[in-house]
């Protein structure tokens, strides 16, 4: 049943579902706003069910190698699982701590350090910094293999400072050479090479005796310091606070200019950052708890929409609207395709500086395949989502007439920014649908008319 | 297979023989049967099936089967492949809720089944086997039921429902016949084997989940060999287990493998690769990863499906048949005695 309470209060909570997951039906967004708003931030943050996706079931249908495999089961997870949080903040980590298939071409390092990112994503930035530093995915990928005592490799100390934690303009060139020596022997484990029996583990493997061991001066500080040092004096820093702490708000809250720009460009709401990095410092950067205070807090409340939506956001939101993965089923790396061809392919960023994102999301095709992929997706009343809502529209008490169809449809597809002018536009295109008969073929104009709302600009926003 | 059952064995060994098939040649090896001293081994992953037809000697004699959805002959989810004595080779396809028949050079011949819960329809379809007169069992896995088939696609029968209880399935996979047609399930969801008699009569239950012999974490495919043993792919641990007909444990197979020739044949034209394997331990590599489907062949070859290592590992039975006169009549509790 369509609530017609407060729609500001159903809205915000709408709004902190597709920022914490993909959104929720109009259902799930009934029972969720009975529960007091901190109190429903707690359960996102910390869930009772967190691993109620049947994990075993997708490995019965979808057990075999691959990074498009892995983007499957995120999208089951996502739209299905008891934590959508914990699948958000994994893309979260991927976005910053970007590391490709095209280089290494070896799934399993990169799903593992996807999974790791499940694992310790939530939880504070000196253990994912340290998690990060020993991943076999990302120790091969800024060739950190390579660091050793006598020919050091500085390409993981200095990215771990400018593209992971701090930001340019926070250290110096000696702190990289220093950092670089801090992490001389951290290494992998040859895993068994992909031919003829396909793909083994790596792990991380510490050798000591290429390891440097003297005396360093990193950022201010003096010893014989090895790679989890620094990562302590890294996570310490106030300039690591606030590019962390900027990243969760670009993230989670607003689009802010790409990354390079940072140091030049100020934050778009610096309240905000100073918000969020108080609870860094407070909470010794648990992620967890800097979460909490965006999500409660008021500049959050009134972010919506000011986000546009990454290709696997998109894709993930309309799935979860449509209800079409809710089972396991052939084709889910038709999915996987989508969000490639929008320009995201998970687990194979362009670069070290993963995707750029707000509006460089769109282009002249990307757009089209956005759109496209969104309409083709919402094309049957028996995708069970979509019958949903003609359920809902065909009980709701009030009288069907066009300029109200259209509002319960706009409700019920949670996409409330439709402006005025895009909404004059549905009404004059729903009269041209059916004319008078619009009782008569309901599930027909339903279907066209949210075909037309997520074919919106508005659409492409969360 | 034909081999008349003795009276008992004399159970010499089962030791590895050699492995067939690589990753390119033989992606995800998913089922496998045997024709004509030919290996016939379905390859499936999402968005790609076939089956590859390999000699004893690792030839590759190409393919036949091909993957999508839009033809009745096309292969979308195949999940077991059984041939019959005429060398009609059955599929089942869980994607297109059907059974599919090729011939042995791939010809398509007919298919049966739609999406449903009534009788002649499927949901899931997985495990198939074939009876001693020639019917088709299939395992219903979403309906949670064991159906049986005329090979010309006629309903005959059901049985089975969800549950946990004795009889009842939660999303069977394997199913095998032994030479008394009595029918064994691989209950899925449950970690467990459950034997019933051609009528139907529940006979008993192995297993339930773990890792200790006789326990299953995901059991899937079945076989039964000319004795009478059954095999089991006990997929999440990696092995499969060997149970006598009355489900005493037997042994396990956890994999021993070495290289196959066609792997051989890649490694020596590649020296990078060559490299690294002399940087590691190859000690893993012989190990059985996520294998699935079982045959036999008739020289009590068993062939096992290494899924994850994309080939197919073949074990040899060694056994001398025993008249009653060689071996004591069966005694009722276990004895220190030495003889």
């Amino acid at each position: 049943m369509i609530n017609n309470g407060s729609n500001n209060k159903l809205e915000t909570y709408s709004h902190l579902m597709r920022r914490a997951g993909v959104g929720c039906s109009i259902d799930e967004l009934n029972e969720i706003s009975q529960i007091p708003y901190e109190k429903f931030v707690d359960q996102i943050l910390s869930p009772e069910n967190p691993d109620s996706f049947d994990e075993d079931n997708f490995d019965r249908y979808f057990s075999h190698e691959g990074i498009d495999i892995w983007s499957g089961r995120w999208l089951y997870r996502i739209i299905n699982g008891g934590y959508p949080l914990r699948e958000k903040i994994s893309i979260f980590w991927h976005q910053i701590f970007a590391t490709a298939w095209f280089k290494s071409e070896h799934p399993n390092s990169l799903i593992n350090q996807l999974e790791m990112f499940r694992e310790v994503g939530l939880s504070d930035l000196k253990t994912i910094l340290t998690s990060l530093s020993k991943d076999p995915a990302m120790l091969f990928w800024l060739d950190n293999n390579d660091n050793i005592d006598g020919e050091p490799n500085e390409n993981y100390g200095r990215e771990l400072m400018e593209l992971f934690s701090m930001g340019v303009n926070n250290y110096t060139e000696n702190d990289v050479k220093n950092a670089a020596l801090a992490f001389t022997g951290w290494t992998f484990t040859q895993p068994i090479p992909l031919y003829p029996t396909g793909h083994y583990a790596s792990n991380f493997k510490y050798e000591e005796f290429r390891h440097n061991q003297d005396s360093k001066n990193f950022l201010g500080h003096t010893g014989n310091f090895n790679g989890e040092d620094v990562i302590d004096i890294i996570v310490h820093q106030p300039a690591t606070a606030n590019f962390i702490c900027r990243h969760i708000y670009n993230f989670f809250v607003e689009d802010e200019p790409q990354v390079p720009a940072w140091n030049i460009v100020a934050p778009k709401n610096p309240e905000a950052i100073k918000d969020l990095t108080d609870s860094y410092h407070k909470s010794n950067g648990n992620i967890k708890e800097i979460l909490r205070t965006l999500f409660n807090s008021e500049w959050f409340k009134k972010s919506k929409f000011k986000h546009l939506k990454s290709p696997a956001e998109l894709v993930a939101h309309t799935l979860k609207t449509s209800g079409n993965l809710r089972e396991i089923k052939p084709g889910i790396l038709d999915y996987v395709s989508a969000i490639t061809n929008m320009g995201q392919h998970l687990l194979n960023p362009p670069t070290v500086e993963g995707w750029h994102t707000g509006k460089e999301w769109i282009d002249g095709g990307t757009l089209n395949e956005r759109v496209n992929f969104a309409v083709s997706e919402m094309n049957d009343p028996n995708k069970p989502g979509i019958k949903e809502i003609i359920n809902q529209i065909k009980t709701s008490k009030d009288e069907i007439t066009n300029e109200n169809l259209i509002d319960l449809c706009i409700k019920l597809v949670g996409q409330s920014n439709i402006t005025s002018k895009t909404k004059n536009d549905l009404l004059e295109y729903s009269k041209k649908i059916e004319g008078k008969s619009l009782k008569k073929h309901l599930d027909r104009t339903v279907i066209k008319l949210i075909q037309v709302i997520v074919s919106t600009k508005e659409y492409q926003f969360s | 297979m034909k081999t008349s059952k003795p009276y008992a064995l004399l159970r010499s060994g089962f030791p590895y023989k050699k492995s067939l098939g690589m990753r390119r040649l033989t992606n995800h090896p998913t089922s496998v049967g045997i024709y004509n001293s030919k290996i016939y081994i379905l390859c499936r992953s999402e968005g790609a099936a076939t089956i590859r037809i390999l000699t004893y000697d690792d030839e590759d004699l190409g393919t036949i089967g091909k993957y999508g959805s839009d033809s009745e002959e096309h292969l979308l989810w195949p999940n077991t492949i059984k041939f019959d004595k005429y060398g009609n080779l059955f599929i089942s396809d869980e994607g297109k809720h059907k059974i599919i028949i090729l011939s042995e050079t791939g010809k398509f011949i007919k298919s049966w089944g739609i999406k449903g819960d009534k009788e002649g329809q499927f949901n899931r379809p997985s495990g198939i086997c074939f009876t001693s007169n020639g019917n088709l069992i299939v395992s219903d896995t979403l309906n949670h039921r064991i159906q049986e088939y005329t090979p010309d696609g006629n309903f005959v029968r059901q049985f089975g429902k969800n549950g946990t209880n004795k009889g009842h399935f939660n999303m069977p996979w394997g199913v095998a016949t032994d030479s008394k047609d009595n029918i064994y399930v691989s209950d899925w969801k449950t970690n467990r084997i459950q034997k019933f008699s051609y009528s139907n009569d529940y006979l008993f239950s192995i297993g339930k989940k773990g890792t200790n012999n006789g326990y299953f974490n995901q059991p899937t495919y079945l076989e039964v060999d000319p004795h009478d043993d059954l095999y089991v792919s006990d997929t999440f641990n990696n092995r499969v287990q060997q149970f006598n007909e009355n489900g005493m444990y037997l042994d396990k197979f956890t994999g021993n493998s070495s290289l196959s020739k066609s792997g051989i044949d890649y490694l020596l034209s590649n020296a990078y690769p060559m490299r690294l394997r002399e940087m590691t331990s190859l000690e893993e590599q012989k190990l059985l990863r996520k294998p699935r489907g079982l045959t036999f062949d008739n020289d009590l070859n068993l062939f096992i499906c290494d899924y994850w290592s994309y080939r197919v590992q073949i074990y040899e039975k060694q056994t001398i048949p025993l008249k009653e006169s060689d071996i004591s009549p069966p005694i009722r509790s276990s004895s220190l005695l030495v003889t």
